[in-house]
């Protein structure tokens, strides 16, 4: 596997990257509080577009302050080898500016996702083709994969509705202390659900609360998905 | 495993009635039987091999490094291969990804225990080689490795266990041994079909699964850790699932998991 | 054999344009030419607007926040949008040991030596990036064709535009003190000489200065998203104003550190290791990359086509018989010049492209003209150059 990549350029090998000390200044403690601020109106500072990509079938941008996510929907396309009575779809999620995740964990997440588009995209409808969907985590300041899940899933949804690819639900997701809830249903349903670090909570209660809170944002992000749908269309009906 | 049609609407209907019928006739809590050697690769400070009833075979390596962990942070490595499958390919990434969190997560592995002084540590190197599998083979590797470390022996230490003020590094007795007093977590896959929730489901029923739950267990503490995620263990049948079947899943993982820890532990 | 009299009836296809556009990009492009405009409804000399987006992302030009994350190791970026293709170009950095230049530069008659040897070689002098270019498609897997090309030509016309001097990206090794009470203090050799009262550190500093010297390696991650045409101008273009926002932070070196052997026993017998400590960068102070100036050079392109007469649609039906015969005998084929080729039916039509990177002043760092199918005439040259002069003013004019 170690073998030198020969197709890129690589420069010098014995370079080194810059490695950055830690500051050990009082700035850092005064900037997570604002960061927790921030978080209680995040959903206000979500802006949602589609259609930015040219040369793919359907594409959403979606921008906050701390992050910006680009997918790109390559699909409904015939599939080489053998008949297949339904659609097949692959995830690729790609690093942004900064290299945050190794590939093997974002391999790991876009298995996940794949498993929750699985049970949403009308595959039936597609027999022997390939859905593609490509993200792009261009900017992500958080570091924390788990806290970009939801809008992942938000983003591919959009995507894949851009691309006019049948769905039977709108899907996005919650996070709360880490775990991450998907679901489908107004919430009667989880389609998937993630905790890849912290304090698990052994008391029911409190998964129940984080669950229950998940579900208050899934509500919340959905609304905002189906009210820019529909502003969309009415965009489109006007021109 | 290729099912028809008619076969996979008996199977679901089975699995899901109430109470549930599974095909070999199991318990939704009873696990597949299974064979562990120990203790077989002399060139390894550790090793497993483990068969599952259905065929599925995989062998662990443990070996060990010194290295300065101030330098190097990460003291436990997971490699997995797959027979027939890439190496980049997208089964043996995920479980890397996967048992690389499991081995490192807050409750898993105490890494004070590979300490050596107060510069050097113990760095373990875990080796996974899945000969073959049938199903989602998580739960077998867990169990290897949890084995396999259970049957390391690691030099013996002989030199000061403070060496800050001479810079020295540590020095080990020729032939006599400690044994390695880890306990790795084990990890638990679920299938729901329909509102059951079982154990270790066999290929056949993961065909038919409308989702699957990974669920971590550490034997320290004796407690459900993270990660805990759900599986697409088929693209057919897959959907969502009640809120209930997490907790349900959760509950019978923590019934259940100390049993199997003391039936590994055992050997 | 006679008794088959069918009669075929041939009835004419017709095409919504944007079907024949995929279909037949040829014919698309002659029937839009004919009719005096691109299919990007663009004037044929007109270039796309490109709009750019302050940095915002690297570490030195961001907020002061930005500055505490230590994993942003991004030194300078750029997003630049043209038509409907953007590109994002990050810089990115890293140290390598020069091994060449450990020879003793106060040493004057080494010194001089190596100038004499390099005279003749003024191009070892400069530097270049190493790009990485990623044009989003749809596909996975190995980087195609197109990527490692124009990764190439931006790797090599960088080092021919002579931007980067080597010396810009000599490290400036400061030392980090340690005192009795722990505090620490960097020193930073240049800041000691701009303050000169201080003779006293000055010579803490002569005496504890690094023995060895560093240069900076810059690398550049280019993501090319919804590509509609060729894009290799997008790419340079991006690259180069991603290189003016670029400050390279300051690095130094743990004052034990600097010349360090320790003695290490092993098995009874002791050697001498000598730790080689890295490098490592302050993530609050940074200098600006020095580039020469007089040279950063923008990209523009060109393209000729020969207009093909029989695929026009025939406007005016009562002149067309004289006109032909004419056409025909003197046989002069009009060739139409494109600025800026996009869409693809210009990329995959047009084979006679004119490339070129200048500055406002028709300073030349790069030209390629390749005469794939039509003729390139010296006028069309002529308008080329001046019309690249123009759109690298213009694209100057965009970075404060």
């Amino acid at each position: 596997m170690n073998v030198q990549d020969r197709r890129r350029l690589l420069g010098p090998s014995a370079a080194k990257p810059i490695v950055f000390t830690t500051v050990t200044s009082e700035t850092t403690k005064v900037s997570e509080q604002e960061q927790q601020e921030q978080k209680q109106n995040e959903t206000a500072a979500l802006t949602i577009k589609s259609g930015v990509v040219e040369n793919c079938n359907g594409s959403t941008l979606i921008e906050s302050s701390k992050f910006s996510l680009l997918t790109s929907v390559y699909g409904p396309k015939s599939i080489r080898g053998s008949f297949t009575s339904q659609g097949t779809i692959t995830i690729q999620l790609k690093n942004g500016v900064v290299e945050n995740y190794q590939t093997t964990e974002l391999k790991e997440v876009s298995s996940w996702l794949v498993g929750i588009f699985n049970s949403v995209v009308n595959l039936e409808n597609y027999p022997k083709s390939g859905i593609d969907i490509f993200v792009n985590l261009i900017i992500d300041k958080q570091g924390d994969i788990s806290k970009l899940i939801p809008f992942l899933i938000m983003g591919i949804c959009l995507a894949l509705v851009d691309g006019g690819i049948e769905i039977i639900d709108i899907v996005t997701g919650g996070e709360v202390n880490g775990n991450v809830v998907s679901f489908t249903r107004n919430g009667e349903e989880i389609v998937g659900f993630w905790k890849d670090h912290g304090e698990f909570d052994n008391n029911d209660d409190d998964l129940m609360n984080d669950l229950e809170k998940c579900k208050k944002q899934y509500l919340e992000y959905k609304n905002l998905m189906i009210n820019y749908l529909l502003e969309q269309k009415k965009q489109k009906d006007n021109s | 495993m290729v099912l028809s049609v008619a076969e996979k609407s008996y199977l679901y209907d089975s699995l899901a009635s109430q109470p549930l019928i599974r095909p070999d006739g199991r318990l939704h809590t009873q696990f597949r039987p299974i064979e562990i050697f120990t203790d077989f690769l002399p060139s390894s400070n550790g090793s497993s091999r483990i068969i599952a009833s259905d065929g599925s075979e995989c062998i662990v390596s443990i070996k060990s490094k010194v290295v300065d962990h101030t330098v190097e942070t990460d003291l436990l490595q997971v490699d997995i291969n797959i027979a027939g499958e890439r190496d980049d390919s997208m089964i043996v990434e995920t479980l890397t990804s996967l048992l690389h969190k499991v081995l490192t997560s807050e409750d898993g592995i105490d890494v004070k225990k590979l300490q050596l002084t107060k510069k050097y540590s113990f760095k373990i190197f875990v080796d996974v080689l899945i000969i073959s599998t049938y199903s989602y083979p998580a739960s077998l590797i867990s169990m290897g490795i949890y084995c396999a470390l259970n049957s390391t022996w690691l030099p013996k230490i002989i030199s000061a266990f403070d060496d800050l003020e001479v810079a020295e590094l540590p020095t080990f007795h020729d032939y006599d041994l400690v044994k390695l007093d880890v306990k790795s977590p084990l990890i638990f896959v679920l299938a729901i079909v329909g509102d059951n929730i079982f154990l270790d489901p066999a290929s056949n029923e993961s065909e038919v699964a409308n989702n699957g739950l990974i669920i971590t267990w550490s034997p320290q503490g004796g407690k459900v850790i993270s990660p805990v995620k759900t599986i697409a263990l088929n693209d057919t049948f897959i959907k969502g699932f009640n809120p209930i079947l997490l907790k349900k899943g959760i509950k019978l993982v923590e019934e259940n998991a100390s049993s199997v820890a003391q039936a590994l532990e055992t050997l | 054999m006679t008794d088959v009299q069918e009669t075929i009836e041939v009835h004419p296809i017709t095409f919504p344009p944007e079907v024949l556009a995929r279909i037949s990009p040829e014919l698309s492009l002659q029937r839009h030419l004919a009719l005096g405009f691109r299919p990007s409804l663009r004037a044929f000399d007109e270039f796309r607007d490109v709009q750019i987006n302050e940095d915002s992302l690297s570490h030195f030009n961001g907020t002061d926040e930005m500055k505490l994350d230590t994993s942003n190791n991004i030194l300078g970026s750029n997003v630049l949008k043209s038509g409907k293709t953007f590109v994002i170009t990050s810089i990115t950095g890293g140290i390598v040991e020069d091994t060449s230049s450990s020879i003793n530069e106060d040493d004057i008659g080494e010194e001089e030596l190596r100038e004499m040897v390099n005279s003749n070689d003024k191009l070892s002098e400069f530097a270049t990036v190493y790009p990485v270019v990623e044009v989003e498609r749809g596909r996975a897997g190995a980087c195609t064709d197109e990527e490692m090309t124009i990764s190439q030509k931006l790797h090599d016309c960088l080092l021919h535009s002579r931007l980067i001097s080597k010396r810009a990206l000599k490290v400036k090794a400061g030392v980090r003190l340690t005192d009795n009470e722990g505090k620490t203090e960097i020193l930073y050799p240049d800041e000691i000489v701009a303050n000169e009262k201080e003779s006293e550190e000055e010579s803490a500093y002569a005496q504890i200065a690094p023995k060895k010297k560093w240069s900076y390696v810059l690398y550049a991650k280019i993501v090319v998203f919804s590509r509609t045409g060729p894009v290799f101008d997008l790419c340079w273009n991006s690259l180069i104003y991603a290189l003016q926002s670029t400050r390279l932070p300051r690095a130094f070196i743990d004052e034990r550190a600097t010349d360090l052997r320790m003695t290490v026993r092993t098995k009874g017998r002791s050697t001498t290791i000598r730790e080689t400590y890295d490098l490592m960068c302050d993530p609050e102070k940074s200098l600006d990359l020095n580039i020469n100036k007089s040279n950063i050079a923008y990209a523009s392109n060109f393209g000729i086509i020969d207009l093909d007469p029989e695929a026009a649609l025939e406007q005016s039906e009562n002149e067309d018989d004289e006109d032909e015969d004419t056409n025909m005998d003197v046989d002069e084929v009009k060739s139409v010049f494109l600025a800026d080729l996009d869409t693809e039916a210009e990329e995959t039509s047009i084979r006679s492209t004119i490339s070129i990177i200048n500055d406002k002043n028709g300073k030349f760092k790069h030209i390629s003209l390749v005469g794939g199918g039509s003729k390139i005439t010296p006028d069309m040259i002529k308008k080329a150059l001046i019309l690249s002069k123009e759109r690298s003013t213009d694209l100057a004019s965009k970075i404060k």
